[in-house]
């Protein structure tokens, strides 16, 4: 009995002690989890509950000079898949496909991967998000990200351009200005529990981001809006390619609008063809044709080559090199002033005066009204245009230069360079941000109005000017006329080669309330019957100009006479061979010439048109320091078929030409093809009856 | 049964030896138990202050959690309403529902009427007129001129 007492009194020792060892064991380990490794498992605890992810920043906003939206930010929802808490992978597959644009198998492939989260579909619209939250999907989640939406659809979307589905700029505006535009993201760390909703009092740290900078526009949403509707409705009526039009303000470089056709819609970019996202206006070139005059005629009155009441002849054609240039006008202008060769767009008027400009001057000129080089309006792909390598560059080439051919120029150029002769001679820089708004904190980046350079005087820019009202007034630019405005303007057609397909297009200096607009339209590849610029563009400027100047309320001018004043005054040209250049210049300027001295000697050696020629009143007088170098000078000769005796003797005169007179009424043969280029020492033979 | 009665002879003459002391004890005690009891008490309601303002906080902060969620949503929602706006006020939108809805038309050509200050008053200018009617005319402001004009009088 006491045997088993004791033994039953061991066992209970025993296994009170077996406990308390398993006691003091817990308890160590206890120790040893609390207190001696306590810190790490408090990090692991932490970094269970503790969070952390990036806070996107905010893209900028895209503001016209209005201050209205084109582009802004929204919050959009992505739909994500956690593989392992869906139950029937097929089931929701199956009712997924019938909401999201994607197809069953691509959706049962990614819910059935091993992925612990996977994208199904990004920033999809709000209805598609009610549609999915209504089923209440177990495994689908959704995550928040940002979206870029341009609430008015089409509206310049050349411009503003979209962005990829990270938000980064693919083009326009929102490529070229990303870095101003996509801000800095910032950081956010929040403690959150097993469900993942966030523990109030929680650890919760912000690593602030910065919000991208709104941006500024120069465009005009009403401008643009009107650009774009007389683009489409000139496509309804002519068959073309694509157009462009670009509205400038002249006087600062502000792009009030830059439309082209065919257009996209930005908010679905990929639905669209390529060709369609292309900024023509920026990225393409085009043969001016004779829109280009007016850089010819504002070169070459900057030079004193020429003057508005020159005496120009046009026989239908002209020869440079062998090679024929015909007028578009097939029996010729005749003789006419070089005020007249301006309103009448006449080729072989303008080869006489691009000629008579050298090579190197002519060339200095286009390059100093920027063309050959891009303008720096800080859009992407923009074009530099192609002006042939100079050395290439013959009197071939200058002549078709004159008059807008074998050059290509992208309509951004063409339209900066005529905002120079509209602005006073200065070229500015078109400017199509206004500002960057940098937020409270920080100075906001202003873009100025920049002058790039004066290319011509003001004197040089307002005569050109003038010479372009008549176009419009009583030219071929009268299909661009507004009625009460004075308008200046010129037409350009040029054909592809080997093509019957044209490039037209009209290019305008608006007046609008002490500032000038340039209007420039351009209508690519026009195929069929109509397709003269002053057919097809002229129309499209005119009526885009009169709504222009009808927003702009810009009342009509009925009182002032802005025609262009033809001077029939006629004076004798003086003897000056013999005086000093400086004597003979002033001498001449006193009695209403024009002069233009060629060579380095200090007294006149010849001067054409010879002494006692009666010529036009402000007419150029040629001056020379050596014969050699008046002998040199090549004078398209006149038709003479036709004129009588005396008509013919004075026009030989005034052109600087000798000629032979066989007979007497009116001449009906000569002995010089008209059109050639011959020496002024070289007699021409006139046959009279 | 001895030894519980020595047990209270002990007692009794102990109290009776100490009697001021053991009142004074007695006060003590119930004393400390009062302080004890009124610490517990006001310990416990610490405890209980502080649990009810952690469960508050907690609360409020969670309140405010999801009101900044709600502000968050509203302020989305804000956003697309606002584009929304934008969207239909749209010059291309404006011109659909004008034009489909409204039946309205493009304006036609615009007219401007000016009107002229100056018209039907005709400058007359000392050529035109001819010498004997300017002559009269002379006269004729002299005598009116005679007839309206009074002298102001003079101080002496």
């Amino acid at each position: 009995m006491h045997n088993f007492e004791e033994n039953i009194k061991n066992r209970i020792i025993f296994y009170f002690a077996v406990v308390f060892i398993l006691f003091i064991i817990l308890a160590l380990r206890l120790v040893w989890i609390q207190v001696i490794n306590s810190a790490e498992y408090k990090h692991k605890a932490l970094n269970q509950r503790v969070k952390e992810f990036v806070v996107s920043s905010e893209r900028g906003i895209i503001y016209d000079n209005t201050g209205r939206k084109l582009a802004v930010s929204l919050p959009a929802k992505t739909v994500v898949a956690l593989p392992d808490n869906i139950i029937n992978p097929k089931k929701t597959a199956a009712e997924l496909t019938e909401i999201l644009d994607i197809s069953y198998n691509t959706i049962y492939r990614r819910i059935t991967s091993g992925a612990a989260a996977i994208f199904l579909q990004r920033k999809v619209s709000e209805k598609t998000y009610q549609e999915i939250e209504n089923k209440n999907f177990k495994g689908i989640t959704f995550t928040e990200e940002s979206k870029r939406y341009y609430p008015e659809g089409e509206l310049a979307s050349h411009i503003i351009g979209f962005t990829g589905i990270d938000n980064n700029g693919l083009n326009g505006i929102e490529l070229s200005y990303n870095n101003h535009l996509s801000g800095k993201a910032g950081k956010m760390i929040v403690e959150k529990d097993a469900e993942g909703n966030i523990i109030p009092n929680g650890i919760r740290e912000a690593v602030p981001g910065r919000d991208g900078y709104n941006i500024h526009l120069t465009i005009d949403e009403v401008i643009q809006y009107m650009a774009e509707k007389e683009l489409k409705n000139a496509a309804e009526k002519f068959d073309f390619s694509g157009g462009s039009v670009i509205v400038m303000d002249s006087s600062n470089g502000d792009l009030l609008a830059m439309a082209n056709t065919p257009a996209y819609n930005p908010n679905r970019f990929e639905e669209f063809p390529e060709k369609n996202w292309r900024n023509r206006a920026i990225t393409d070139v085009f043969e001016p044709g004779s829109t280009f005059k007016i850089i010819t005629a504002a070169s070459a009155l900057e030079e004193g080559v020429i003057k508005e009441n020159d005496i120009l002849t046009d026989p239908g054609h002209i020869y440079v090199e062998n090679e024929e240039i015909s007028c578009w006008s097939n029996v010729g202008h005749g003789s006419q002033s070089f005020a007249e060769v301006v309103k009448n767009s006449c080729n072989p008027g303008f080869v006489e005066v691009g000629l008579k400009m050298d090579k190197e001057t002519f060339h200095s000129y286009i390059k100093a009204f920027g063309f050959g080089e891009q303008t720096g309006i800080r859009l992407p792909a923009e074009a530099e245009g192609i002006l042939p390598e100079y050395q290439k560059i013959g009197p071939l080439e200058l002549a078709t230069f004159s008059f807008g051919h074998g050059i290509s120029v992208t309509p951004i150029q063409l339209a900066t360079a005529v905002s120079s002769v509209a602005n006073e001679g200065k070229l500015m820089r078109p400017r199509l941000v206004k500002k960057v708004d940098t937020g409270a904190n920080s100075e906001n980046i202003k873009n100025e109005p920049q002058v790039i350079r004066q290319v011509i005087s003001k004197n040089t820019a307002d005569k050109t000017k003038e010479l372009l009202k008549q176009v419009v007034e009583s030219g071929t630019g009268t299909q661009a006329a507004i009625e009460g405005y004075e308008i200046g303007g010129k037409t350009g057609t040029a054909k592809h080669y080997n093509e019957d397909v044209y490039d037209s297009s009209f290019i305008g200096i608006v007046p609008a309330d002490g500032r000038d607009l340039v209007v420039l339209t351009i209508l690519y590849d026009i195929k069929g019957e109509t397709y003269y610029g002053s057919q097809t563009a002229a129309p499209v400027f005119k009526n885009l100009t009169k709504n222009i100047l009808n927003y702009l309320n810009v009342k009509p001018n009925q009182k002032d006479d802005f025609n262009y004043k033809n001077t029939n005054k006629e004076i004798k040209i003086p003897d000056v061979i013999g005086q000093s250049f400086l004597d003979a210049e002033s001498n001449l300027r006193e009695q209403g010439f024009n002069v233009k001295l060629i060579g380095d000697g200090e007294i006149v050696k010849a001067q054409l048109p010879a002494a006692k020629t009666i010529t036009n009143y402000n007419s150029t007088v040629w001056l020379f320091s050596k014969n050699e170098a008046k002998e040199q000078i090549l004078i398209p000769v006149p038709d003479f078929r036709g004129l009588k005796r005396n008509k013919a003797q004075k026009l030989a005169q005034q052109k600087g030409l000798q000629v032979v007179l066989n007979g007497s009424g009116e001449v009906y043969g000569q002995s010089v093809y008209p059109g050639s280029r011959i020496k002024s020492n070289k007699k021409i033979n006139l046959k009279l009856r | 049964m001895y030894q519980s009665q020595n047990h209270v002879n002990s007692g009794a003459k102990s109290n009776y030896l100490n009697e001021s002391s053991y009142n004074f004890s007695n006060v003590k005690k119930q004393a400390y138990t009062i302080i004890y009891i009124f610490m517990l008490c006001l310990i416990s309601i610490s405890i209980l202050l502080y649990v009810f303002q952690v469960l508050s906080i907690n609360h409020k902060s969670s309140k405010l959690l999801n009101l900044e969620e709600e502000l968050e949503s509203i302020k989305a929602k804000n956003e697309r309403l606002e584009v929304e706006l934008a969207s239909k006020t749209s010059l291309a939108e404006v011109e659909k529902i004008a034009k489909n809805e409204l039946n309205m038309v493009e304006a036609g050509e615009k007219e401007t009427l000016v009107y002229d200050n100056n018209f039907g008053r005709e400058e007359k200018y000392l050529a035109d007129i001819p010498k004997e009617k300017f002559f009269l005319a002379q006269i004729y402001d002299k005598i009116i001129k005679e007839v309206t004009t009074v002298q102001a009088e003079s101080l002496d």
